[in-house]
């Protein structure tokens, strides 16, 4: 559980470089700009939340696995 | 800027006070509660073991005058509005305790507390900056409307997740004393690098210290109270409200991650919001041997309790022990967080 703990952690540190690297640049601040770069903002973080979802399921996934547990 | 030697009294009140009162108070309350029949079976007790509950409204009440020595001192606005947010929360989990509320209806409802906090930021604007700082890079630009999302989902979702790590004697206790204990070092950090005074933020980060570690000497095993979801709910909105309002959002979610992935876990194992009453099996069973195990029926929920059992059986104490070992790393992890994002 304390790799599931520290995996976690470390995506978030992961995407908080992504959002701020990446996402962040490809635009102006979302009051000023026009609506695709706000859209591609917007959806580009919800897809940063949306692989750490998917990250812990599959880590899930695979602690279930390891244990052969029935879900 | 860390508080100064003329804070060290009101500081040590605003933890003292609230702390004293459920340990004087919740004695004599745990007698009313069984004078009135309140009730429970301890479920993970090889015998029929009754322990009184819904603790909550007296903590809720402790809460209240923790908050309100804080403000009575600092005269912020931010106590009242977090005691606000603990009674409404607590009032949805007393309701819940004692009539019961669907899957849905309890986080619609707490939803709407963080709704309140919002619309009272909009009309005055000194309860929280819309701004959340991130770990080694900067904070983001200023966005009411977003961070105002942020705040209505913050609520049903700590909430819940503060209720769903409500299974076992000293677990809700432990694990609040362990993450406000780490609240405490962030806003600590975010004082010492910008330059604000953190008394008042701290004053009304204290109470929840207080009360959680006074209510964790009798929620211990063998447990003498259970909290009910009066007192989870208001546990867990209470934490969230103060990371929203002392601005360490960052390091409470990485305080979080052990009662998020239990809950996210949960959800995802059950396919939706459903109450733990109506859930189909049980994650854990006791054995014959006292000992508690990990279920291996398909529909049972997969808890972090379940999870920590795969390796073996053990009794409630020692699970309890393991699963607040987790809680204490992620406790860590958030203090590096902090460490990151005020100190580098």
């Amino acid at each position: 559980m304390l790799l599931v703990v520290t995996a976690s952690w470390l995506l978030i540190l992961g995407e908080t470089f992504v959002f701020f690297d990446i996402v962040r640049p490809l635009g102006p601040a979302l009051h000023e700009g026009n609506v695709p770069s706000t859209v591609l903002k917007v959806g580009l973080t919800a897809g940063l939340a949306a692989l750490w979802v998917v990250v812990m399921f599959g880590l899930w996934w695979m602690y279930l696995r390891a244990h052969r547990t029935p879900t | 800027m860390l508080p100064s030697g003329a804070d060290v009294i009101p500081l040590a009140l605003a933890l003292a006070i609230p702390a004293a009162a459920v340990y004087l108070v919740m004695p004599a309350y745990i007698k009313f509660l069984y004078s009135r029949g309140k009730t429970t079976n301890d479920a993970h007790k090889g015998k029929d073991v009754r322990v009184p509950t819904p603790a909550g409204p007296l903590l809720m009440g402790a809460l209240v005058v923790g908050e309100a020595v804080a403000w009575a001192f600092y005269g912020s606005v931010v106590p009242l509005v977090l005691i606000v947010v603990v009674v409404a929360c607590g009032l949805i989990g007393l309701y819940d305790d004692l009539r019961g509320l669907g899957g849905v209806v309890k986080p619609a409802l707490l939803a709407l507390v963080g709704l309140s906090v919002v619309l009272t930021e909009r009309y005055y604007p000194r309860v929280y900056d819309p701004t959340v700082y991130f770990p080694l890079f900067t904070e983001t630009g200023t966005h009411f409307i977003i961070f105002g999302l942020i705040v209505v989902a913050s609520i049903p979702v700590a909430s819940n997740a503060f209720n769903m790590l409500d299974a076992f004697n000293g677990e809700i206790s432990g694990f609040t004393a362990i993450v406000s204990g780490a609240l405490v070092v962030g806003i600590l950090l975010r004082s010492y690098a910008i330059g604000e005074t953190s008394a008042s933020t701290l004053a009304v980060a204290l109470p929840l210290l207080g009360v959680s570690l006074a209510f964790y000497y009798f929620n211990r095993f063998p447990s003498k109270v259970f909290d009910g979801d009066s007192g989870s709910l208001a546990f867990g909105a209470m934490f969230v409200i103060l990371s929203i309002v002392c601005g360490v959002e960052i390091a409470a979610l990485v305080a979080l991650i052990p009662a998020v992935l239990n809950s996210y876990y949960i959800l995802s194992s059950v396919r939706g919001l459903v109450e733990r009453k109506q859930m189909a099996a049980r994650p854990t069973y006791l054995g014959e041997d006292g000992r508690l195990y990990a279920s291996t029926e398909v529909r049972a929920p997969t808890t972090l309790a379940r999870m920590i059992l795969l390796s073996g059986p053990r009794d409630e104490r020692s699970l309890v022990r393991a699963i607040l070992t987790v809680c204490a790393y992620a406790a860590l992890l958030s203090v590096i967080t902090s460490m990151m994002t005020w100190l580098l």
